[in-house]
C-alpha cells in the first residue's frame, strides 16, 4: 500500500510523459492483490475472516492513534517539505514544522519526566528547572494580602485569584523550562524529528499504512459480520450485533468516500460582497460549482447580506479612591470582577471579617441587581419643556426625516447644546439644531462655516509642538509629537468614514473601496491611516480606528492614540440647520445660505436639496432631553445596537435604581457610601461590551445567486439562508460554515467551504452504531431478564 | 456566601461523601473483624447467605453492620442529590450547561459517578448481599465515595470563575455530548476500581495464603502496576499503593477468621462477571460520547472527524474497550486476562481525561477551551497603575 501511494504520489507530481512509469509500476503492484484475490480467494477470505487478523488490526489502530498523539502532528494543509540535499537544518519551511515538533515534544518530555518524579532534567540548566519553593513563596506573599480583597468582592473572587495567580506562576516557570528543554536537548529532537519524518509518524493519520489499517478492518469486519449468511442475523437477538457492524462498515466506508471527493476551503467575504470562487485549504481558487461525478453541475456565486459579530455585555465594579487631584484609582491594583449579564442577576461586595476575624462573611455593604437587560437597545428621547428655570438655556426639537417616498427614515430629537446629535440622512445630508435670538441671528448663524476636517486624534502621552495633544485629522496634515524627550513625525495619510479590509488576488490585505463618494457614507467605522516616523528614520504607518482597535504590535507602541470622527464637519454634501429662537418659532436654513432660510411650523414639511424632506412635530425655546434606553423590540440579530441593564443598588445610605448602556456614553456609573471601617467607599460600575474575550456569537445571512447575474438588486437569488457557529448552510452538496471574523474589520465574514460527499454515509453509520449499541447493551439485556423471570 | 450556591453545595457533597467513606471503611473492617471475635466467643461464620449465627450481641452487631452498609448507600444518595443541587445552582449562575472548566466538569462527573453507583449497587446485586460477602460491596461504595470526595476537595481549589461558552460550545450537544462521556468515564474509572480491587485481593492472597496459587509473574504484574498512578499526584497514589495498602489489611484481617478467605473465592469467581456488567453500563455511553462528538463536529466545523489529539485520545480508549468486548465474545477470554484489558482501558480514560493537556498536540488542540490564559495577580505582586478612566 505504502508503495502503490508513493509511486500515485510520485505519478502526480512527474512531467506528463514521464507519468507512464509511475502507473505502470502501480499497476504492476496492484497485481499481487488482485492476483491474490482472483486465484487464492478463498485463502484472502480466510485471512479477513480471521479472528485475529481483525482484533490484530484493531490493536495497530490503537497502537498507531497512540503514535499519533505521541508525535506532533504537521498540518495537512502545509505539509512538511522533504529535506533537501546540500541544505542546513535552516531549511526554509522545513526548519519551521521543526520548532512547532520541537516545542511540542519538549512541553510533553517535561510534563512527563516531572511526572516521573525527575525535578532536575540532564542536560537542563539548574537555573531554567521550575523553582516550587519561589513559586510557594510569591503566593505566601500573595495571600497575605487576600484578606481585603475577600472582605470587598467575597470568597469566590479570592478563591479565583489565588488559583489563577498559582496556575499563571507556575506556568510562566514551566516555559522558561520547557525552552531550556529545546534548545538544550536539541541534538536528540533534531534525530526524533527526522525520523518521525521518515517513519510517517508526523502525519500518521494521512498515511498509506493507517489508511491501509483501517481497510484491512473494514474487510474483516465485512466478512465476519456476514461471514454465516444474511438469514441468522435477522433473528431479533442479532438485530444489535448487525446494526452496530452496518455502522461501522458505513463509517469507514464513508470516511475513504468522503477523503477521495472532498473539496475544503475558506470564503473571504465583506457585507455585500459577491465572490463565485472559494480557496481551498492547498491555496488553489476553484468555482462555487458541486464537483460532478457524472453530468454537469451548474456554477453559482455567493452574497454575503448581513454580518455581526455580537459581543458579550459584561458589568465591571471597580472600587476606587480619590487623589488630590479628583482623579480615580483603583484601590485594588487587580483586574476587577467581570460579571455577564441576565435579568434577574445579583451581586454582593464589600463583606466584612466577621467578629471572629473571618474575613469576607458579614452581609454585603453594596448589593446590586439587574432588574432588566436588553440585549439591543436603543435611546428614547423624550423632549422636556424646561419652562423658565435657571439652568437651562437650551433650545430643543423633535423632528422626522422623510424619503422622497413620504416614509419616515430617521426620527430625531435634538437640542442645541453642543453634544446634542444631529441627523445623518441616508445622501450624507446633515441636520443639527441651533438656538437663535432672532431670525437675523438665525441667518448669521447659517453664514458662518465651520473647517473641514475629518476628525480628531488624541495623543494619551506626549504633547504636540503647541503643546495640545491632539491633532487635526485632514488630508496630508502633519504635526511633531514630543514623547520622553524624542520628536516624532505624524502625517496622516487617509481617512475613511468606513474601513474594510479584504484580501487582494495576490493573498496581500488591502483597503475595500467604499462604493460611494465619502462625504455620502454612514461613519459606520471610521478609521485614520497615520505615518509615524521617528528620530532615527523608523517609520510606522498606523490604522486608528475609532472603536478602538490599534493594530497588531505596533513598530512604536510607546506612541497611544484615539481617533474621533467629526460627524458634522467631515465631508457632505449638504449641511443644514434647524434654528429655534428664544420665543419658540423654529426656521429652516441650509449652511452657507442665508437666503435659504424658511419658517418650519410644527407639522410643515420642508424639502431638503437631496430629495429627503424635514417634518417638525414640535420645538421648545427652553427644554432638555430625557435620555432612556429601551428594549428594540423586534430587532434581528444583525441589528448591532449596543446593550442596556436597568440596575438596583442598595448601600448603607439607601437604593438607587438607573440604566446603563454600552455605547460609550452611558457606561458608567459612580456610587459612594460609607464603609463599615467609616471610610467613604467610591465605587465605579462600568457596563460595556467585552471585546477582550470571545464574542458571544458570528452570524452571517447569504444569497446563492445564479451565475452571470450580477450583484445587486437585480440578480437572481436562488438561495438564502443563515449561518452561525454549530449550524452551517448547504447549497447543492456545498456546506458553508461560519468560520472567523476581524476585530478590527466588523464587516468581514470569513466562511467555511467543504463539500464531501461521504458525510451522509458517515452519519448513517452513526445512527447505525447508536441504534445497534441501544440494542444489544440495553433492549436485549432488558428482554432476557424478563424472558428469564417469565420462565 | 449563599448556603444554596454552587459552591456551598459542593462543600456538601464533599462532606456527605466524605462521611460516607469513613463509615463505610469503618463497617468493612468491623465486618472483617467481626468474625474475629465472633471465633473466639466459637460462633459459626457464613461466607454468602445468613449472617453470623449465634449469640444476641452477635446478632446485634451484624444488624448494626447492615444498618451502616444502609446508611452507607443512603448517603450515597444524599451525595447524589447535593451534587444534583449543586449542578442546578451552577446553571442558574453561569446560564449554561456547566461544564466548560473542571471546575464544573469534575463535579458533573461526581455526579454521574454517583448515579452510577447506585445503579450497579443494584445491577450487581450488592443489596442481596449478607454477611461478610456484603463487605467487599460496601468496600467497593466506601472507596468510590472515599474518591468522590478527594476529587471535590480539589476542585474547591480550582478557579471559581464562571466563563461565558465560546460560539463552538453553543450548541445542544455540549450537554449531552459531555453528559454521556462523564457517565461512560466514571463508570469506567468505577470498572477499574472493582478489577484493582480484585486484583490486590489476588496479590495478597498469592502472598499470605498458602493454599492459593497464583503465578509469580501475575504477582509481579499487579506489583508493577501499583506504580504505574503514583506519577499522577495524590489520588494516583490512594489508587494504586493506598488500595494496595487498604486490602492488604483486609486480608491480615480475615486471615485470622475461622474461615480464613474463603469468602474472597466467591468474589474471585465472580469477579468477571461483576466487572463485565460494569462494562456493559458503561460502553454505550461512551459510545455515545463518540458518536455525539462526531455528530456535532459536523455541525460546528463541518467535518465529524478532524483526527484532533483529544478526539484521538476519546478514540483509543474506545479501542480498548471494543478489544475488551471482542476478546470476551470472539476469543472467549475470560477471567484475569480480560480484566487486565479493563485496567489499562481505565488508564486510557484517565489520560484522555485529565491528563490530554500534557501530550505535545494539546496546546494546539481545538478542544482546549480553558487554562490556556491564568497570569498572576501582577497588581499585588508588583503595585502600581494608571487611573480608572
Amino acid at each position: 500500500v505504502q508503495a502503490i501511494a508513493l509511486l500515485g504520489h510520485r505519478a502526480l507530481m512527474a512531467e506528463e510523459g514521464g507519468k507512464w512509469i509511475y502507473l505502470v509500476g502501480i499497476m504492476a503492484l496492484l497485481w499481487i492483490p488482485l492476483g491474490l484475490a482472483i486465484y487464492r480467494w478463498k485463502s484472502v477470505l480466510g485471512f479477513f475472516r480471521s479472528v485475529q487478523v481483525g482484533i490484530v488490526t484493531l490493536v495497530l489502530i490503537g497502537l498507531a492513534s497512540i503514535g499519533g498523539v505521541l508525535f506532533h502532528q504537521e498540518d495537512p494543509n502545509h505539509p512538511i517539505p522533504p529535506p533537501e540535499a546540500g541544505k542546513t537544518v535552516f531549511q526554509t519551511g522545513r526548519y519551521e514544522h521543526y520548532l512547532a515538533f520541537r516545542n511540542a515534544e519538549a512541553y510533553f518530555a517535561y510534563h512527563l519526566l516531572h511526572g516521573l518524579g525527575l525535578h532536575y532534567l540532564p542536560g537542563v540548566a539548574r537555573e531554567c528547572t521550575v523553582d516550587d519553593k519561589a513559586i510557594e513563596g510569591t503566593m505566601a506573599s500573595l495571600e497575605k494580602k487576600i484578606p481585603p480583597i475577600r472582605d470587598r468582592f467575597g470568597e469566590e473572587y479570592a478563591v479565583a485569584l489565588l488559583a489563577s495567580s498559582r496556575k499563571g506562576l507556575r506556568n510562566r516557570a514551566e516555559k522558561s523550562e520547557i525552552a531550556s528543554l529545546e534548545t538544550d536537548w536539541d541534538d536528540l529532537w533534531w534525530t526524533l524529528f527526522n525520523w518521525a519524518d521518515r517513519l510517517d509518524l508526523v502525519r500518521v493519520y494521512k498515511s498509506a499504512w493507517y489508511g491501509a489499517f483501517w481497510g484491512i478492518l473494514f474487510f474483516g469486519v465485512l466478512v465476519n459480520t456476514f461471514r454465516g449468511g444474511v438469514r441468522p442475523l435477522l433473528r431479533p437477538g442479532r438485530w444489535g450485533f448487525l446494526l452496530a457492524h452496518s455502522g461501522v462498515l458505513l463509517v469507514i466506508a464513508g470516511g475513504y468516500y468522503g477523503r477521495l471527493r472532498e473539496e475544503r476551503g475558506m470564503l473571504d467575504l465583506h457585507v455585500g460582497e459577491v465572490r463565485d470562487h472559494f480557496q481551498l485549504n492547498d491555496g488553489r481558487s476553484v468555482p462555487l460549482q458541486r464537483p460532478a461525478l457524472l453530468g454537469v453541475s451548474t456554477p453559482f456565486a455567493l452574497r454575503l447580506d448581513a454580518f455581526r459579530s455580537d459581543l458579550h455585555d459584561v458589568l465591571e465594579v471597580i472600587y476606587a479612591r480619590e487623589d488630590p487631584s479628583g482623579k480615580l484609582f483603583p484601590e485594588f491594583p487587580l483586574e476587577p470582577p467581570k460579571e455577564r449579564i441576565f435579568p434577574g442577576k445579583k451581586l454582593a461586595y464589600d463583606f466584612g471579617a466577621s467578629k471572629s476575624g473571618k474575613t469576607g462573611t458579614r452581609a454585603p455593604q453594596l448589593a446590586l441587581e439587574i432588574t432588566d437587560y436588553f440585549p439591543q437597545s436603543r435611546i428614547k428621547k423624550i423632549l422636556q419643556d424646561a419652562g423658565t428655570g435657571e439652568e437651562i438655556s437650551a433650545a430643543g426639537a423633535r423632528l422626522m426625516l422623510l424619503d422622497p417616498g413620504g416614509r419616515v427614515v430617521r426620527e430625531g430629537v435634538l437640542t442645541s447644546s453642543p453634544d446634542a446629535g444631529f441627523i445623518h440622512c441616508p445622501s450624507g445630508t446633515r441636520i443639527r439644531l441651533v438656538q437663535a435670538a432672532d431670525e437675523q441671528a438665525a441667518r448669521a448663524s447659517l453664514e458662518s462655516r465651520e473647517e473641514a476636517r475629518f476628525g480628531q486624534i488624541h495623543f494619551l502621552q506626549g504633547k504636540m509642538q503647541d503643546g495640545s495633544d491632539c491633532l487635526d485629522v485632514r488630508n496630508g496634515a502633519r504635526g511633531r509629537l514630543q514623547l520622553e524627550g524624542r520628536e516624532y513625525r505624524i502625517e496622516i495619510l487617509q481617512a475613511t468614514p468606513l474601513l474594510q479590509l479584504g484580501r487582494s488576488p495576490e493573498g496581500q490585505m488591502e483597503q475595500r473601496p467604499l462604493g460611494r463618494p465619502l462625504s455620502q457614507v454612514e461613519p459606520a467605522n471610521p478609521a485614520v491611516q497615520v505615518k509615524i516616523t521617528a528620530p532615527d528614520g523608523g517609520v510606522e504607518e498606523r490604522w486608528v480606528l475609532e472603536k478602538g482597535f490599534h493594530g497588531r504590535d505596533p513598530r512604536f507602541p510607546e506612541i497611544r492614540m484615539t481617533f474621533e470622527w467629526d460627524r458634522w464637519n467631515s465631508p457632505a454634501p449638504d449641511r443644514w440647520m434647524v434654528l429655534v429662537t428664544s420665543d419658540g418659532q423654529a426656521l429652516l436654513g441650509r449652511v452657507g445660505d442665508p437666503a435659504s432660510l424658511v419658517d418650519l411650523q410644527p407639522g410643515h414639511v420642508r424639502s431638503l436639496a437631496d430629495g429627503y424632506r424635514l417634518k417638525l412635530v414640535e420645538a421648545l425655546p427652553r427644554a432638555w432631553i430625557e435620555e432612556r434606553p429601551v428594549s428594540l423590540a423586534g430587532a434581528g440579530f444583525f441589528d448591532s445596537s449596543p446593550g442596556a441593564i436597568r440596575v438596583a443598588a442598595r448601600t448603607p445610605e439607601g437604593e438607587e435604581d438607573f440604566y446603563l448602556r454600552a455605547d460609550g456614553e452611558r457606561e458608567w456609573k459612580k456610587i459612594s457610601y460609607s464603609g463599615r471601617d467609616g471610610t467613604q467607599r467610591t465605587v465605579l460600575l462600568h457596563f460595556h461590551q467585552d471585546d477582550k474575550d470571545m464574542p458571544l456569537e458570528w452570524r452571517s445571512r447569504l444569497s446563492v445567486l445564479a451565475a452571470g447575474t450580477g450583484s445587486d438588486s437585480g440578480a437572481r437569488v436562488l438561495e438564502s439562508g443563515e449561518i452561525r457557529v454549530n449550524d452551517s448552510f448547504e447549497y447543492d452538496g456545498i456546506r458553508f460554515f461560519q468560520t472567523n471574523a476581524r476585530p478590527e474589520d466588523p464587516t468581514y465574514s470569513g466562511i467555511g467551504v467543504v463539500f464531501d460527499p461521504g458525510i451522509e454515509i458517515v452519519l448513517t453509520g452513526f445512527y447505525l452504531l447508536t441504534a445497534g449499541t441501544i440494542l444489544a447493551f440495553l433492549v436485549k439485556p432488558l428482554l432476557r431478564r424478563r424472558i428469564a423471570a417469565a420462565r | 456566601m449563599n448556603a444554596l450556591d454552587y459552591r456551598s453545595l459542593i462543600q456538601l457533597t464533599l462532606v456527605l461523601s466524605a462521611a460516607g467513606g469513613v463509615l463505610g471503611l469503618l463497617a468493612v473492617f468491623a465486618r472483617f473483624l467481626m468474625p474475629v471475635f465472633a471465633s473466639r466467643s466459637r460462633l459459626a461464620l457464613a461466607g454468602e447467605g445468613p449472617a453470623v449465627a449465634g449469640s444476641a450481641p452477635a446478632a446485634f452487631g451484624q444488624k448494626v453492620l447492615q444498618g451502616a452498609s444502609r446508611l452507607l448507600v443512603g448517603l450515597c444518595l444524599a451525595a447524589l442529590v447535593a451534587n444534583v443541587g449543586a449542578m442546578v445552582a451552577r446553571y442558574l449562575e453561569v446560564r449554561h450547561w456547566p461544564a466548560q472548566t473542571m471546575y464544573e466538569v469534575l463535579p458533573l462527573g461526581t455526579c454521574t459517578g454517583f448515579l452510577s453507583t447506585l445503579i450497579l449497587y443494584y445491577v450487581l446485586g450488592l443489596h442481596r448481599l449478607r454477611g461478610i460477602a456484603r463487605g467487599f460491596g460496601d468496600l467497593f461504595v466506601a472507596l468510590l465515595l472515599v474518591g468522590a470526595a478527594f476529587t471535590l476537595k480539589a476542585v474547591l481549589g480550582l478557579d471559581p470563575s464562571g466563563r461565558p461558552l465560546p460560539p463552538a460550545l453553543q450548541s445542544y450537544w455540549f450537554s449531552t455530548h459531555i453528559t454521556a462521556y462523564m457517565f461512560g468515564y466514571f463508570t469506567f474509572f468505577i470498572a477499574t476500581l472493582a478489577t484493582w480491587l480484585l486484583f490486590c485481593f489476588k496479590f495478597w492472597r498469592g502472598l499470605l495464603d498458602p493454599g492459593y496459587e497464583v503465578p509469580r509473574r501475575t504477582l509481579w504484574a499487579i506489583g508493577a502496576f501499583t506504580l504505574i498512578p503514583v506519577p499522577f499526584g495524590v489520588q494516583g497514589i490512594l489508587l494504586g499503593p493506598g488500595v494496595l495498602l487498604l486490602t492488604g489489611l483486609v486480608v491480615l484481617a480475615g486471615r485470622r477468621s475461622p474461615g480464613r478467605l474463603a469468602w474472597l473465592d466467591a468474589w474471585e469467581k465472580g469477579g468477571d462477571d461483576f466487572t463485565w456488567k460494569i462494562f456493559l453500563v458503561g460502553f454505550p455511553f461512551l459510545t455515545a460520547g463518540l458518536i455525539q462528538g462526531g455528530l456535532w463536529a459536523q455541525e460546528a466545523w463541518a467535518t465529524y472527524w478532524g483526527w484532533d489529539s483529544k478526539e484521538v485520545s476519546a478514540l483509543i480508549s474506545w479501542i480498548f474497550y471494543a478489544v475488551y468486548l471482542h476478546m470476551r465474545y470472539v476469543v472467549g477470554w475470560r477471567g484475569e486476562k480480560s480484566m487486565w484489558i479493563l485496567l489499562f482501558g481505565g488508564l486510557s480514560v484517565y489520560i484522555t481525561f485529565q491528563l490530554f493537556g500534557f501530550l505535545p498536540a494539546s496546546q494546539s488542540s481545538l478542544h482546549r477551551y480553558t487554562d490556556m490564559s491564568a497570569v498572576p495577580a501582577e497588581g499585588l505582586l508588583n503595585p502600581g497603575g494608571g487611573p480608572v478612566n
